[in-house]
């Protein structure tokens, strides 16, 4: 090896120190530095809770909350409405209908497997509950003459969707109809609004149900 | 700070805090997720790949599609997916759950396909774009995947295989001669064939419009259970 | 500086000492990184090309662009960028720690092994094997050997960092040791969950986001700044002008910067939180960005005139401008207004290529430029060759970047047109493409004249080893009979 002072011979010479100087000991950070780390962190904290929709899995659009999604859940989802709907059925329907669905021969028709409760769409169903049912109605097979009491007043929206979904989609009752949305009950409702007289077969008959 | 022991226990400490909030609890809120059942059907969704779309993803992989395309769509405030027509809704993560792994890319030198299944269903109009874009896009960039085809000779007398690319005389090969797609191009158009994103959740779930009174089918296409998290 | 030494501690070795014990491992691992970075230049010549000419090699699957440019960035990535740390690491630990490297033997064959594994891993992508992660996509039967291999590196450094003879006294130290905690977290998370515990649905992108951004933070970008610290002081003459600022900027970078990933997949399927955070953090890196500028900006300002112009010098400096400009321009480019024009653009890339190449390669570069005369004890045959490999790269980098980034903008805002049919969007691009390509060009042939005057170094140094041990070994007995 050839001392480290000759190593530099044909192009351009080499920095001559090794090591670098150490860091100044000057303890001082800018104060606008730290005005801004401050002011960052403020806005980072701002737009977090804007923005990351409370840290939660399910929500996606940036900008909404849990809430938001939660809201849109309990019209689409079924697990809730089943739920809210056993209980309205036990309090409103299992007195004449019978818990399991089988009504009274010759007194109340049947739920189960009744080709009324399993339409492809809920609209007449809907509106037997709203205003209730009267007169001679034929179901799977029997006929029944008898009366529905109406419930317009007493079952909301939500409850009618709850408790028609229960028993549409109802396995003990061997029923695998779709479920009904609240905003389909209030759109029957509000179409249906100045009807003061229960339903008959006929006038049933005359609203479509198939797709 | 000139204590070594403190400067690799600080810096493992914000890795690890990095780690743990972007590694570990995604997997904890997404990585046991479930398929939902479209209700319509009762199939989970996302749907299963047949085998041959199976072997596409494969082939989608190894041929870097994903360098120029991506596979995921914005919500309608965030750029002009949508107005594109590029998908009826935002993906979200439950859509690529069969996939291993999702490409999602992250540039656009060719058009998204997460939908690419709604919008195209034509296997040839595929195999030309693999062959060569510039059958159906003039001056397209896209670079041709000739190896995904293979040119043999029609033997003399005999009409062309019925699997033979019907290409515009422009492209086609000399007389005599036939372009036929190989496996791999036909996985790859099943595979593409599969994208679709498609089906409603209520995480994107648009607000609930009421249909007609009269033709009263629930407003739901796919529902799932509400969040328990 | 020996004077300062507590007694505790032996006393240092001498710089030539050091250099004689340093010269076996570091410079194999910098002539590795130079043949990583031509072939690197090679690949993506080729893929910057296939962007905008699809007929060109269409012929062959192993050259799909898709495949090239994956190769490209691991080649970059992990054969030029981290081997060119590496070497950076164990020297300058060795030559502030004042003691000579120990376990040279274990790193020139972990050595060999880490580019015979990397090799296996390009060459898979290129065979196909991806895994289709970004980020993540060398094929997991090369990638144990890459851990392994790194890890036994790493460990040799840290234990080199162990054995030093003076305390800690220097920023770029504390950079080093950052980077040689964090290897091990990297490598293990790469590894496993890419091949071997694979993550389900999206998760598994979001881990290939966290090890891409805190590969830049923690590795790549650690280890160029530890090369900034200790170059541009050295170079210029000027000590660092506030310790408690550089303290600032170290910490603040390693809280920030790891979280910033994910704003890559801005209105990507991922939960708000998820890219919030990235957009928060990215914002946030504002603060280490600025805090590192204003401490090693005004190192240029007081530059010793009279000191001998060091070559090396354009390097940091272009390196320093780079990373700051990819701190601002990163957090501008967080904000939502900017992100719906911005993303899945070739902004994207652009920023990438500012970080990797502008403020990593170029560091690099300088370390390459300035350690392997020191090595091998002798100067660059041709003063001209490195000049013109200075402004090539440097030039070329900013080319690249500015090309791709207005062409990005272009392209974004025309993508938000939703009225303009796809394929003009891509018309509009391909200038910019055009123009990227011989950024590349340019790069390549900077980095060949490298390569040219290395080889040419080396020759020499070969010639007069040969001449050496001619003289000693080959013609012995003359001198046995002579005296």
């Amino acid at each position: 090896m050839k001392p480290p002072t000759e190593q530099s011979p044909a192009a351009g010479p080499r920095p001559p120190e090794s090591t670098a100087p150490p860091a100044a000991e000057q303890f001082a950070t800018p104060m606008w530095l730290v005005a801004l780390t401050g002011l960052l962190c403020f806005w980072g904290a701002v737009y977090l809770d804007l923005n990351a929709g409370g840290f939660q899995a399910l929500v996606f659009n940036r900008g909404d909350r849990p809430a938001d999604v939660a809201a849109r859940v309990p019209k689409s989802g079924t697990g809730d409405l089943v739920t809210h709907g056993r209980r309205i059925y036990g309090v409103y329907c299992a007195a004449c209908h019978q818990p399991d669905g089988r009504g009274r021969p010759g007194q109340f028709p049947p739920l189960a497997g009744s080709e009324w409760v399993n339409a492809a769409s809920p609209d007449r169903i809907i509106r037997v509950v709203l205003d209730g049912a009267a007169g001679p109605m034929t179901v799977r097979g029997q006929t029944f003459n008898n009366a529905m009491l109406l419930w317009r007043a007493q079952l909301s929206d939500e409850d009618i969707a709850a408790v028609l979904t229960f028993v549409r989609r109802n396995a003990e009752f061997h029923n695998t109809a779709g479920p009904v949305a609240p905003a389909q009950v209030k759109a029957i409702r509000d179409a249906t609004q100045d009807r003061r007289a229960n339903w008959t077969e006929a006038e049933l008959l005359a609203v479509p149900v198939s797709e | 700070m000139n204590r070594a022991p403190w400067i690799a226990f600080g810096v493992s400490l914000a890795l690890a805090a990095s780690w743990l909030g972007l590694v570990l609890v995604p997997q904890l809120q997404l990585g046991s997720e479930p398929m939902v059942v479209i209700e319509a059907t009762g199939q989970d969704y996302p749907l299963a790949r047949s085998g041959g779309a199976q072997a596409g993803a494969a082939v989608y992989r190894a041929c870097g599609c994903a360098v120029c395309h991506t596979q995921q769509v914005r919500p309608a405030a965030e750029g002009g997916d949508l107005a594109r027509g590029w998908g009826r809704r935002r993906t979200v993560a439950r859509d690529y759950l069969r996939d291993e792994p999702p490409m999602l890319g992250s540039l656009r030198l060719g058009p998204d396909l997460a939908n690419l299944g709604a919008r195209e269903t034509n296997n040839v109009t595929l195999l030309f774009k693999l062959y060569d874009a510039r059958i159906a896009t003039p001056g397209s960039t896209m670079p041709r995947f000739l190896w995904l085809f293979t040119k043999r000779r029609v033997p003399a007398g005999f009409a062309q295989s019925p699997e033979a690319l019907p290409l515009p005389p422009a492209f086609a090969p000399p007389p005599g001669w036939e372009v036929v797609p190989t496996d791999d191009a036909r996985a790859l158009v099943a595979y593409l064939r599969s994208l679709q994103s498609a089906a409603l959740f209520y995480e994107v779930f648009p607000p609930v419009k009421p249909r007609p009174a009269t033709n009263g089918v629930a407003p739901v296409s796919a529902t799932n259970t509400p969040p328990t998290r | 500086m020996a004077s300062s030494n507590p007694p505790t501690l032996p006393p240092r070795a001498t710089p030539d000492e050091l250099d004689a014990a340093g010269r076996g491992p570091v410079l194999t691992l910098l002539v590795a990184t130079v043949g990583w970075l031509v072939g690197a230049g090679a690949l993506a010549l080729i893929a910057a090309i296939k962007l905008h000419a699809p007929g060109f090699l269409a012929d062959s699957a192993w050259l799909a662009c898709g495949r090239v440019l994956p190769a490209t960035a691991n080649a970059f990535v992990f054969g030029f960028a981290t081997q060119a740390g590496l070497g950076l690491a164990l020297w300058l630990i060795s030559r502030l720690g004042g003691a000579p490297l120990v376990g040279r033997g274990g790193i020139i064959v972990a050595t060999c092994f880490w580019n015979l594994g990397l090799a296996i891993g390009v060459g898979g992508i290129l065979l196909g094997d991806s895994t289709g992660l970004e980020g993540m996509e060398l094929p997991r039967y090369a990638t144990p050997i890459l851990a392994v291999a790194g890890g036994v590196i790493v460990a040799w450094t840290a234990a080199n960092f162990l054995a030093r003879r003076e305390p800690i006294r220097h920023v770029a130290e504390w950079y080093l040791l950052g980077a040689l905690a964090a290897f091990p977290w990297l490598v293990a998370t790469a590894t496993l969950l890419t091949g071997f515990l694979p993550l389900r649905g999206v998760v598994a992108v979001a881990t290939g986001a966290w090890f891409l951004q805190n590969l830049f933070t923690f590795w790549l970008g650690f280890l160029a700044l530890a090369a900034l610290f200790h170059f541009l002081p050295q170079l210029t003459g000027a000590p660092v002008p506030s310790r408690s600022l550089a303290v600032f900027g170290f910490w603040s970078l390693a809280l920030c910067g790891g979280a910033a990933g994910l704003n890559r997949f801005h209105g990507g399927p991922f939960p708000a939180w998820m890219i919030s955070v990235g957009v928060v953090a990215s914002v946030l890196m504002l603060v280490p960005t600025l805090a590192v500028a204003r401490n090693l900006f005004p190192l240029l300002r007081r530059h010793d005139r009279t000191r001998p112009p060091a070559p090396a010098l354009t390097f940091f400096r272009a390196s320093l401008a780079a990373f700051t400009l990819a701190g601002i321009l990163g957090a501008a480019n967080a904000g939502d207004a900017a992100r719906h024009v911005t993303q899945f653009t070739l902004v994207t890339p652009a920023l990438d290529q500012l970080t990797l190449w502008g403020f990593v390669g170029l560091a690099m570069l300088g370390v390459v430029h300035d350690l392997v005369p020191r090595l091998v004890g002798r100067a660059w045959p041709s003063a001209r060759l490195a000049r013109w490999h200075q402004r090539l790269a440097v030039a070329g980098v900013a080319l690249l970047v500015v090309s791709l980034g207005v062409g990005g903008v272009v392209q974004g805002l025309a993508l938000n047109q939703s009225a303009l049919p796809f394929f003009a969007i891509v018309q509009r691009t391909v200038p910019f493409l055009g123009m990227a390509t011989l950024a590349n060009l340019i790069l390549l042939t900077a980095n060949c004249l490298l390569a040219v005057n290395l080889l040419r170094l080396l020759a020499q140094l070969g010639r007069e080893r040969w001449a050496q041990f001619a003289k000693t070994w080959l013609t012995p007995l003359p001198e046995e009979v002579d005296p």
